[in-house]
């Protein structure tokens, strides 16, 4: 009965949001604040619902109740606890019930952290999220019940994915949620702003925390995923431009530029067409990426004719949010019309060249990434865009983005002067260009590497010249301006681990008998054999190497080949991690008499990567808790 | 019939929202002049509208099964449907125990637990020894207990090794319900006769040996 309950649950919550668009809609068009006041009520309520919901389904996977199809095919009892409370979004129909309870908490969080705002506009934007809510949860209960019995229950559940029996796995995907979900904030107020006819500057500073919380989880959601690719796939890569993965770094560029059209908005009270549209894009982007994962367009075009109830209902969704968004901004445009002026060298110059190089980053990824299912849907051949698509067309659109990146925070506002800015930063110009020039005499030959260490040093001497000026001036420093320095560095420090790595890495293919060695990179990799091996939830082999330099012991690697219950190989890599390099060694096949494949990866600097990403994150929680973002408004 | 679960669950909706609707409003000076409402009649429509359009829609949302072919009906209809055919047709056919069984599982579908039961009872009265119909008379319970062997569900399991000392399907639940009481040996012992009748190829046979593994360690 538990279950029904849950069901019930989640239609309660389906009626709650729909009451918490027609309700307040009403009180806020007729002036009935009793009515418009319900909101808060009303996705409370909701949310409470929606818990209920996710509880009594974490228990029917925790106490193994087979007669619910979604834990049926995603549990069985052998599976460590961990993984059954994570296997809730293992499937579509759980991880849409989670995309419903993140988008519930982020609009309660907005309820409770906006007491400062006027009550109507704020309810405004909770009709905004209500709206939104209601198309997730009709979608969930019409196309994706997680709730539906099986007429006889089965002894025993199928098995949870492989790939997602890992703790990477388990964490990566609510992180990507918040971080998709949190762009419905900026997106939410920039609706209730047209809807109302007010687009306040004052109040359009009020969206960037919250962007930039959401900014922030998208980034670590992107890091856990390219990290988890990583260790568990078994080759070595952390970005392989899979179109999931673009599905969510397309957000992400967006989101970038939102957070820095939002800083020019509130500041200068320009781009405020560019916000808005951002906003706007941000969001829809999020969806885009929900539609492209959940209706299996990705695996095949075909799997969304033979199962079109799922795509539609997600195409018409987006359409709806797009059209209608985009619909109010036409109607709504001379209301967020600006007549403020800047000189063709000025930071709104600066940041308007982010903004377009950021989208125009994004289009080509999204070019890439829709164009072979485009010719596929048409029946015009199959055609695989990969890595040298994306790596020959976004990287040079990025290189002039990092190189202005470092700059644009030395430009004064609406006007400056070249003659200033070089006089300013002339010596760390000449420091860089000094150092890349004996770098490329003494130590570095490959250009890749030496421009990817030029990009760092320009990063890092601009923010660090920066911060010795507001030192030597006795400036006050905001969290937000550290916060800047430290996302900033933070791409410094991922360009520089992305390009050693993919330039300077090792790989070997070998075939390994007890005894057999491999010098790599002056580490020299000894194979001392396989043992079998087993757990709970698999049984497989484990390799054993021992890794030497200059005759020492470095560390002893055992790296697995698992069989899980239903059968699937999967590669579990060993890895010796530092900061300056990982030493990667992954258990292949067993060629008989002994022998196994192995591959061994040198890979330099890979930390940096994820080490860029975790730095951008930092920076952009450290802006949240600036005091400019505490409100202290008459309400 | 509706759960009482459910009604507490819109109970508890309404109170919320009326209690909301009789607080005293909050002007602000961003707020334009208010128009009051009468809180009676808006609650009386809220009320409502929750206990009608919740009720409504869960009811359009019953899973649909396929009937047997001997109802000469050969697409899938909705559980509701299929309820009032099976009812009207056991009305002139009350000795049809797999029909009875049919409409057992329907209304356990449905959520109508304790019409359920009735449906199985009769079904079992007119069959006692039907094996199958007995495992899915226990799995319902079971699966009602939210996994519980305890009490019913456990003496049906034993009548069903009584009648049919090798049904591995029973063997298997046995087991489970004596694990569940922490009776090792006796789980042990029931899963162990399981794969010993099973045949060398069936699937089931690995979930078994499996249990049997996490169970001695």
């Amino acid at each position: 009965m538990l279950i029904e309950v849950g069901h019930f649950a989640l239609i309660l919550a389906l009626v709650f949001s729909f009451l918490s668009v027609v309700l307040p809609s009403i009180g806020l068009y007729q002036n009935r604040i009793a009515l418009a006041q319900l909101t808060k009520p009303l996705i409370w309520g909701q949310f409470f619902w929606i818990l209920v919901a996710v509880f009594i389904l974490i228990n029917a996977f925790l106490a193994n109740d087979f007669s619910v199809r979604y834990v049926a095919e995603n549990s069985n009892t052998q599976l460590p606890t961990l993984f059954k409370v994570s296997a809730l979004w293992a499937a579509h129909e759980g991880s849409l019930l989670l995309w419903v309870f993140i988008l519930s908490l982020w609009s309660i969080a907005v309820s409770i952290f906006s007491k400062q705002m006027p009550s109507a506009f704020l309810n405004q934007i909770l009709v905004v999220f209500g709206f939104v809510s209601f198309g997730f949860l009709l979608f969930l209960l019409l196309t994706s019940n997680p709730f539906e019995r099986l007429p006889i229950p089965p002894l025993e559940g199928r098995e949870l994915n492989p790939l997602l029996q890992d703790f990477g796995l388990a964490v990566h995907p609510p992180m990507l949620y918040i971080g998709y979900v949190g762009l419905s904030v900026p997106f939410a107020f920039v609706i209730a702003s047209l809807i109302r006819g007010q687009l306040d500057s004052t109040w359009l500073r009020w969206t960037r925390p919250w962007t930039l919380i959401a900014w922030a989880f998208l980034t670590i959601g992107i890091v856990l995923g390219s990290w988890w690719a990583y260790y568990e796939l078994g080759w070595g890569g952390w970005w392989f431009w899979d179109p999931v993965e673009n599905a969510s770094f397309m957000p992400w560029l967006v989101a970038t530029a939102l957070i820095h059209s939002i800083s020019v908005s509130e500041k200068r009270d320009a781009f405020v067409q560019w916000t808005v549209l951002l906003a706007i894009g941000g969001f829809s982007l999020s969806l885009l990426g929900t539609f492209l994962v959940r209706s299996g367009v990705l695996t095949s075009v075909h799997a969304f004719t033979t199962d079109p109830a799922r795509g539609l209902f997600i195409l018409l969704f987006l359409f709806v949010v797009i059209g209608g968004s985009l619909g109010l901004y036409s109607w709504r445009f001379n209301l967020i019309q600006r007549s403020s002026r800047f000189d063709l060298f000025s930071r709104e110059t600066g940041l308007l060249i982010n903004n377009v190089l950021l989208v125009t980053a994004m289009l080509s990824v999204l070019l890439g990434t829709l164009y072979p299912l485009i010719l596929d849907t048409l029946d015009l051949g199959k055609i695989s865009v990969g890595a040298p698509y994306f790596n020959a067309v976004f990287i040079p659109i990025m290189i002039p983005a990092v190189l202005l990146l470092a700059l644009v925070p030395f430009m004064r506002w609406k006007n400056d002067s070249v003659a200033r800015v070089t006089s300013l930063l002339r010596v760390e110009w000449i420091g860089v260009l000094a150092f890349l020039f004996v770098a490329r005499m003494t130590i570095i030959d490959n250009y890749y590497v030496l421009l990817a260490v030029g990009i760092f040093f320009w990063i890092v001497l601009h923010a660090s010249s920066l911060l010795t000026k507001r030192l030597r001036n006795k400036t006050r420093m905001s969290f937000s301006f550290l916060g800047m320095l430290l996302a900033h560095i933070g791409i410094g420090v991922f360009i520089l681990g992305a390009t050693i790595t993919s330039q300077l890495g090792i790989e070997k293919d070998l075939k390994m008998n007890s005894g057999d060695s491999q010098l790599i990179a002056g580490y020299n990799f000894v194979f001392n054999g396989v043992s079998r091996h087993e757990k709970d939830n698999y049984r497989g082999f484990k390799g054993d190497l021992t890794v030497f330099r200059d005759n020492k012991e470095v560390v002893r690697l055992f790296p697995e080949k698992r069989f899980y219950q239903t059968g699937m190989p999967m590669t579990e890599a060993a890895i010796d991690p530092s900061l300056t390099r990982d030493l990667y060694v992954a258990l292949g096949e067993s060629l008989g008499g002994g022998a196994w494949s192995v591959r061994i990866y040198y890979k330099p600097m890979i930390r940096w990567v994820w080490l860029g990403g975790i730095l951008i994150a930092l920076g952009a929680l450290l802006s949240v808790i600036d005091r400019r973002y505490k409100f202290k408004v008459d309400s | 019939m509706v759960a009482w679960q459910f009604i507490l669950m819109i109970l508890l909706s309404c109170f919320l929202l009326v209690f909301f609707l009789y607080r005293p409003v909050k002007i602000t000076v961003h707020d334009d002049s208010n128009i009051p409402i009468n809180p009676l009649s808006w609650s009386v429509i809220i009320v409502l509208f929750i206990a009608i359009s919740s009720l409504l829609f869960y009811d359009h949302l019953k899973p649909a099964i396929l009937l047997e072919k001997s109802y000469d009906i050969q697409e899938s209809v909705s559980l509701s449907d299929s309820i009032i055919s099976l009812e009207s047709y056991l009305k002139n056919n009350p000795e049809d125990s797999e029909s009875w069984k049919m409409l057992g599982l329907a209304k356990f579908n449905l959520g109508e637990f304790s019409s359920s039961i009735e449906s199985f009872e009769k079904a079992v009265a007119i069959n006692p020894d039907d094996v199958e119909m007995l495992l899915q008379y226990a799995s319902v319970l079971v699966a009602m207990q939210d996994g519980s062997f305890v009490g019913k569900p456990k003496s049906i399991i034993e009548k069903i090794l009584k009648i049919d000392p090798q049904s591995i399907h029973a063997l298997y639940l046995s087991g489970i319900a004596a694990a569940n009481q922490s009776d090792i040996i006796a789980a042990k012992k029931f899963w162990q006769k399981a794969l010993y009748i099973m045949p060398e190829n069936d699937p089931d046979r690995k979930v078994i040996e499996e249990a049997i593994k996490m169970i001695s360690e």
